[in-house]
């Protein structure tokens, strides 16, 4: 994830709501690579930021509705469930968000 | 990021956990959503044999269907097809039980069997690992190999730098004489095109001590003569096979028997968790142990007790002396160099210590060690204060089992925290900083120890290298007097049972 960088095209254009980031630090969710994603704050690039907002929520029980939501570790980003979360998937997400926001990223990050 | 390997042994814990501590009524109510399964299952308890049911919940019902859950039929296999993915889990829950690979005589008998077997048993697994036959794959011999990118160059620097001249170029390609080959990589280096390959054994290459090797049947079994326990097969593996034999089980059954099991954190259990060790702590209180004690607390008496001999032996006129709490490390110098027997400190691990603490203030107590290790399981058998010893792996899915979540407890009050310096055992040179602490309080004029001057070294991670390492340390030449050993390299918290490394 590192190495994008996110630029408005006119800062004004913007007006979006910020990307909401629910993290799931169950302690299933954590045990099967969540660890790595409570971290996410030091791994989203700088630009991202303004953009961005993340927290930490205790466990929802995803893991354990036998659901179509995929396995631990869960995250949620606007409201909607991803199961078998990493970062990549986090990343790949959040930059489509801020195409669809009017947000250009340059760096090859696409 | 964990590997699938990884993630396969965890979810299982998860679900043995989960079944053996769940109440088959209760679980009925407090799980809505799999109330119908649960109610069915539950049905099942009550006609078959209640004794077991109570005491180890819904698992005598549930663990032959684990493998079956986990590899459900649509879902994508990570071996050959699901059938054997299964098979390695049926295994994985083998050892899990404490079982060894070749106990298993009759392949037909059930999971379940297996189980009433271990909870009647008193006896524990005399070595912590075991080789799963059918999840070893079996791996090519390593060996040197020179793939298609080949060009046959005009300069050939593969063939001038082998040292044995095994390289020749034989129609435009280097081509390896395997009778004067010795794998020593330096062609590898060298190749322009990065066309020559190394195919590795992992679990061969990561033992330090030479203890795996694959069999006439062309899998890999470890021999016990030699092996250290320091786990590195157990986490190079990437096929999973090599396994633990673990005490899980008669943790959870001492502790639904309403024992008073006390369990004693490992230092390095500090970045395993989110929250740290306070809301760890409550949330292991939680999960049923009826007391928590940190090991650190050992760790302070061990660091007195080394200095104090350090000094002692030092003023005698030795001329080295080592850690002694790293118990791969004592393996190692047991099993590959009696010799230097002399030089490694007497004094007992944290581990032994908090054992002790713990049975002289509850003697009925059952102590239960936690850490990142897979040795200290050895080392429990033969030390008379430990009952038991579970991994990081093993209380994480206990606690995610029992659905305790970390984050959301109440710190809890500790009875006194351990100093710093002994919480930093964790970490490779922990242990030389708390002793040198120690000694700079006890000896007030630090350039003059009693006659000798101090010079420390450590040896972050046993590799092949280690035992040569250590012959030049107990040389002439060398003017080293306090040496720190650790297994894994980093300290005990890149352990091999750690859950984040």
């Amino acid at each position: 994830m590192v190495g994008y960088k996110a630029k408005a095209k006119n800062q004004k254009e913007f007006n979006m709501n910020p990307i909401k980031i629910e993290v799931c630090c169950g302690t299933t969710c954590y045990m099967l690579g969540g660890a790595k994603l409570l971290n996410l704050e030091q791994q989203i690039p700088e630009a991202w930021k303004p953009y961005i907002d993340l927290c930490a929520i205790p466990c929802r029980q995803y893991c354990e509705s036998n659901s179509s939501l995929g396995s631990a570790p869960f995250i949620i980003i606007d409201g909607q469930v991803y199961g078998n979360a990493t970062e990549e998937l986090v990343s790949e997400i959040v930059s489509e968000k801020l195409r669809q926001g009017g947000i250009t990223l340059e760096g090859g990050a696409e | 990021m964990i590997n699938g390997a990884e993630r396969m042994r965890r979810e299982m814990l998860i679900r043995v956990v989960r079944d053996f501590m769940c109440e088959p009524l209760e679980s009925c109510q407090v799980q809505a959503e799999n109330c119908a399964q649960q109610e069915q299952l539950a049905n099942l308890t009550h006609s078959a044999d209640t004794l077991t049911s109570s005491s180890a919940g819904l698992l005598p019902q549930t663990i032959d269907r684990i493998p079956l859950d986990i590899r459900p039929k649509e879902s994508a296999p990570s071996r050959c097809c699901i059938y054997h993915d299964r098979a390695v889990i049926k295994y994985g829950l083998h050892a899990m039980m404490g079982f060894d690979y070749h106990d298993e005589t009759d392949e037909l008998a059930p999971l379940s069997g297996y189980l009433q077997n271990v909870l009647q048993s008193d006896t524990l697994p005399d070595v912590p690992l075991t080789v799963c036959e059918a999840g070893c794959n079996g791996c090519p011999d390593s060996r040197i190999h020179v793939t298609s990118n080949c060009q046959g160059c005009f300069a050939r620097p593969c063939t001038f730098s082998c040292p044995k001249q095994a390289i020749t170029v034989i129609n435009q390609r280097a081509t390896v004489d395997y009778s004067k080959c010795i794998k020593c990589g330096k062609c590898i280096q060298v190749c322009p095109f990065n066309a020559i390959v190394k195919t590795t054994v992992p679990c061969e290459e990561a033992c330090p001590v030479g203890a795996i090797h694959k069999n006439e049947k062309g899998v890999a079994e470890i021999d016990f003569t030699k092996c250290i326990f320091c786990g590195k097969c157990f986490s190079k593996c990437p096929f999973g096979a090599v396994m633990e034999r673990s005490h899980l089980l008669k943790v959870l059954s001492a502790i639904k028997k309403g024992k008073n099991v006390v369990a004693m954190i490992a230092p390095s259990a500090q970045p395993q968790f989110p929250g740290g060790l306070e809301k760890l702590f409550s949330a292991v209180i939680k999960a049923g142990f009826s007391s928590v004690m940190e090991v650190a607390l050992g760790a302070e008496m061990t660091t007195q007790h080394e200095a104090k001999e350090f000094v002692e032996k030092m003023s005698e006129g030795q001329k080295l002396m080592t850690t002694s709490c790293c118990p791969a490390y004592v393996q190692l110098v047991k099993k590959h160099l009696p010799s230097f027997q002399q030089y490694v400190s007497t004094t007992p691990s944290p581990m032994k210590y908090a054992g002790q603490i713990v049975k002289e203030k509850e003697p009925n107590a059952v102590t239960v060690f936690i850490g990142p290790c897979i040795a200290k399981r050895y080392e429990a058998i033969s030390a008379d204060n430990i009952d038991f010893v579970l991994t990081f792996e093993e209380l994480g899915a206990i606690l995610a089992g029992m659905k305790i979540d970390v984050m959301s407890q109440e710190p809890a009050q500790l009875e006194r925290p351990a100093v710093a310096t002994a919480r930093n055992f964790m970490k490779s040179c922990g242990v030389t900083d708390a002793v040198l602490n120690e000694l700079a309080a006890e000896v007030k004029n630090p350039d003059d120890k009693e006659g000798f001057k101090l010079k420390t070294e450590f040896i972050d991670g046993i590799d092949k290298k280690t035992v040569p390492k250590l012959k030049m340390f107990a040389g002439p030449k060398s003017n080293v007097n306090f040496l720190e050993v650790m297994a894994c390299c980093g300290g005990c918290i890149n352990g091999p049972c750690s859950l984040v490394k």
